[in-house]
């Protein structure tokens, strides 16, 4: 509703700067409303679980630990906090992912997985669980996660070697991302046809994403490299609205499209590549969260980028609180629950926007 | 009343000649398989094909050379263990130029065991050929018999190892098996019979541990869970899963507490750093792997890794016909003071002694050392 409001003529000076700044204001206001829900669906995923802790034990818990029983103790710092924190970070990572790709791709359907990330990272993961191929001197616990991250990584490097060497445009490279995908799909199909069931089954395991193999370590390597791309994401902002004008636009604005193009790839790729080593697939989120920040904001990517990272992470808190009471005292795959969070949120957006003229 | 007994002797006269053309040896026997089918089998079998490798461990129980009955075996050797294949492979090395067959893990193909050409061809319930391959089977003079070990073990397992004795002509030795297992398993019933709900402790099985870096992979109801319900234990993991098996959460785990945790693995979980165990690992091996997955997040503040009531139990040794070793090893776990005459260990010497061509050797299962 806000992405075709325009100020309304007469057009003096003072009424559009007026109006710029009512937009900004609400823009401002939106993505503070967003923060707070992503807020409270992270207390939500807190006080959420099988064991009978009350949200009164559980916040007393966080600021005087010594309060708690060793179980409880457990549970709230080694259960609930690490997979919350986790889910917070993969939806925000993949998200953001998602919006830069499908700014730098023009293309609404781009999103890292669209384009063959998590088809690598399966790719990468099955290497290491069917034929034990993996980087040398990794212990046996980070072979998997490495190898899936160097795959999903060398991956997008691989687009954009392909994208660069014909110097194609941004059509091409979603092909391209397509054809990885299909070529990724078909080795893991082929490994897996030849690797014997236990192999199989672990397999299967790991790629239904799971936000339970969340320890403290993997999420701190997962909130660096968030912390560590976020800015740069950001300082692109106004570069990628200007991109969103049209590739000759944002040339004659004096952006260096092709840089832009890498960069943000790049950045992409990390964070893609990190979400999907250490949680598995979980798909939809890099594709609708951006979205609903766009319904949502418009395409300012200087509201847009942070906006996807707060959409991102507030559906798969969500998604996660899902994940846990859908069967209590089960934990179901969240890759799946993403979806059945996501899409009727989706489906509401979509249906209240107006109709574009 | 005269009469009456001259059809009686009619009737028998019939029953008589019946009889005679019955054991012709062309004419074929009939055993009744596990899918209720009465299956007219050749009298004299000289070979029989299986479709799971686990079955080879059944014909090692029957046979001095369990071999010599097969004209083609599944080679999953991922099923029985790398080094318990090699371990076959050594003593009889037939077995390597064996014919495949599909495994009942892939999809069956009838043209393997077609060419195979067994006298009978022994398939897996829930998982063997569908019933139109059955029919071309049939239909090419290669009769069906489906056995199960694995699915439904304390229902199926004595009639499949007693259709493997008849199938492979040892049927002295499938009984006599069958009355050693029958003997171990009533010590078990016998020692938690009257046991009430209260009495039941707490069982958490984590199947596969460390199969991902994650946890709480569970039996639900049936299944492994099974073998916990006999023992006198509780399955925790059955009162959440509706399914045999599933995920369940770290949380809930902690929550209840279990008075015992169990760790399943196997040499295919080397690879991802999960609890390795089963032929050819030693106990040292083994206890630092279940170290390992004791100490894992969460997991370490059990009480159950506490107080020392960790174990692990290599799954092929769960999933076998040699199951009773399992058995007794979950029955000491779980009720100590009620089972402190039972030794798995003294079991397994006996079946290696008297039954297994291929002895059972390694660690197969484990207490977890205190942790210092």
């Amino acid at each position: 509703m806000s992405t075709t409001t325009h100020p309304a003529p007469p057009l003096d000076r003072d009424t559009v700067l007026a109006a710029y700044r009512r937009i900004v204001a609400r823009r401002v206001a939106t993505v503070a409303g967003l923060a707070l829900l992503c807020v409270a669906a992270f207390a939500l995923d807190l006080v959420t679980g099988p064991s009978a802790l009350t949200p009164a034990q559980l916040f007393g818990g966080l600021l005087d630990p010594q309060s708690l029983t060793p179980a409880q103790s457990a549970i709230v710092f080694q259960v609930r906090l690490p997979y919350a924190v986790m889910a917070v970070l993969v939806g925000a990572a993949l998200s953001l992912a998602g919006a830069e790709m499908q700014t730098i791709l023009n293309n609404p359907l781009a999103s890292p997985f669209t384009l063959g990330v998590s088809s690598a990272a399966s790719f990468g993961a099955a290497l290491a669980i069917v034929a034990g191929i993996s980087l040398p001197f990794v212990p046996a616990d980070w072979m998997v996660p490495l190898n899936a991250f160097a795959c999903a990584f060398g991956s997008v490097l691989l687009l954009q070697l392909m994208a660069r060497w014909r110097n194609t445009g941004v059509e091409t490279v979603v092909l391209l991302g397509i054809a990885l995908v299909f070529a990724f799909n078909a080795l893991v199909a082929f490994v897996q046809f030849l690797s014997s069931q236990e192999s199989l089954q672990q397999l299967v395991f790991w790629s239904m994403g799971s936000l339970s193999r969340a320890t403290w370590q993997n999420t701190g390597v997962l909130a660096i490299a968030l912390a560590l791309v976020t800015p740069f994401s950001l300082l692109a902002a106004n570069r990628l609205t200007s991109l969103r004008l049209g590739e000759d636009r944002a040339r004659s604005f004096g952006v260096d499209v092709n840089r832009l193009r890498f960069f943000a790839l790049l950045r992409v790729s990390v964070l893609a590549a990190t979400s999907v080593a250490f949680v598995g697939t979980i798909g939809f989120i890099g594709l609708v969260g951006p979205h609903v920040a766009r319904l949502l904001l418009g395409e300012d990517h200087r509201f847009l980028l942070p906006a996807s990272l707060l959409t991102g992470a507030l559906i798969m808190s969500l998604a996660s609180v899902a994940s846990k009471t859908l069967v209590p005292g089960v934990l179901m795959p969240v890759g799946v629950v993403t979806a059945i969070v996501g899409v009727p949120v989706f489906l509401f957006l979509i249906f209240r926007r107006p109709e574009r003229t | 009343m005269k009469t009456r007994i001259t059809r009686l002797s009619t009737s028998r006269t019939i029953a008589w000649l019946l009889c005679m053309l019955l054991s012709l040896p062309a004419i074929a026997a009939e055993v009744v398989d596990l899918r209720d089918r009465k299956v007219q089998v050749p009298d004299t079998i000289q070979k029989i094909s299986i479709d799971d490798g686990r079955y080879l461990v059944a014909l090692a129980l029957l046979h001095a050379d369990p071999v010599r009955p097969l004209a083609a075996w599944s080679g999953d050797t991922n099923r029985i263990g790398e080094e318990t294949y090699a371990r076959y492979v050594a003593k009889f090395p037939a077995l390597k130029t064996l014919p495949l067959v599909a495994s009942s893990a892939g999809s069956f193909n009838v043209e393997q065991v077609l060419s195979a050409a067994p006298d009978v061809a022994v398939v897996s319930l829930g998982s063997g050929p569908s019933d139109a391959q059955v029919a071309q089977l049939q239909a090419a003079g290669i009769p069906v018999v489906f056995i199960d070990f694995f699915t439904n073990p304390f229902r199926n397992q004595e009639a499949s190892l007693r259709l493997l004795g008849d199938l492979t002509g040892a049927r002295e030795r499938a009984d006599a098996f069958i009355a050693f297992r029958r003997e171990h398993l009533q010590r078990i019933t016998q020692g938690v019979a009257g046991l009430s709900e209260t009495d039941r402790p707490s069982v958490f099985v984590e199947a596969h541990a460390g199969v991902t870096t994650d946890c709480c992979n569970s039996p639900g109801k049936g299944n492994m869970g099974d073998y916990v319900e006999l023992v006198g234990g509780h399955n925790i993991g059955a009162d959440v899963l509706k399914g045999p098996f599933g995920k369940i959460n770290l949380e809930y785990v902690i929550s209840r507490d279990p008075k015992i945790y169990i760790a399943t693995g196997g040499p295919h979980l080397e690879r991802s750093g999960g609890l390795v165990l089963g032929v050819g690992y030693d106990a040292q091996r083994v206890q630092a792997a279940l170290r390992k997955i004791a100490s894992r997040q969460g997991i370490a503040e059990l009480g159950a890794v506490k107080s020392g009531n960790t174990h692990g139990i290599a799954h092929q040794l769960l999933n076998s016909p040699i199951d009773i070793v399992a058995i007794e090893a979950f029955a000491k776990w779980i009720h100590p003071e009620r089972f402190a005459d039972v030794d798995p260990a003294k079991t397994l010497d006996e079946i290696n002694r008297r039954f297994l061509s291929v002895p059972y050797d390694g660690t197969g299962w484990i207490d977890l050392e205190p942790i210092p």
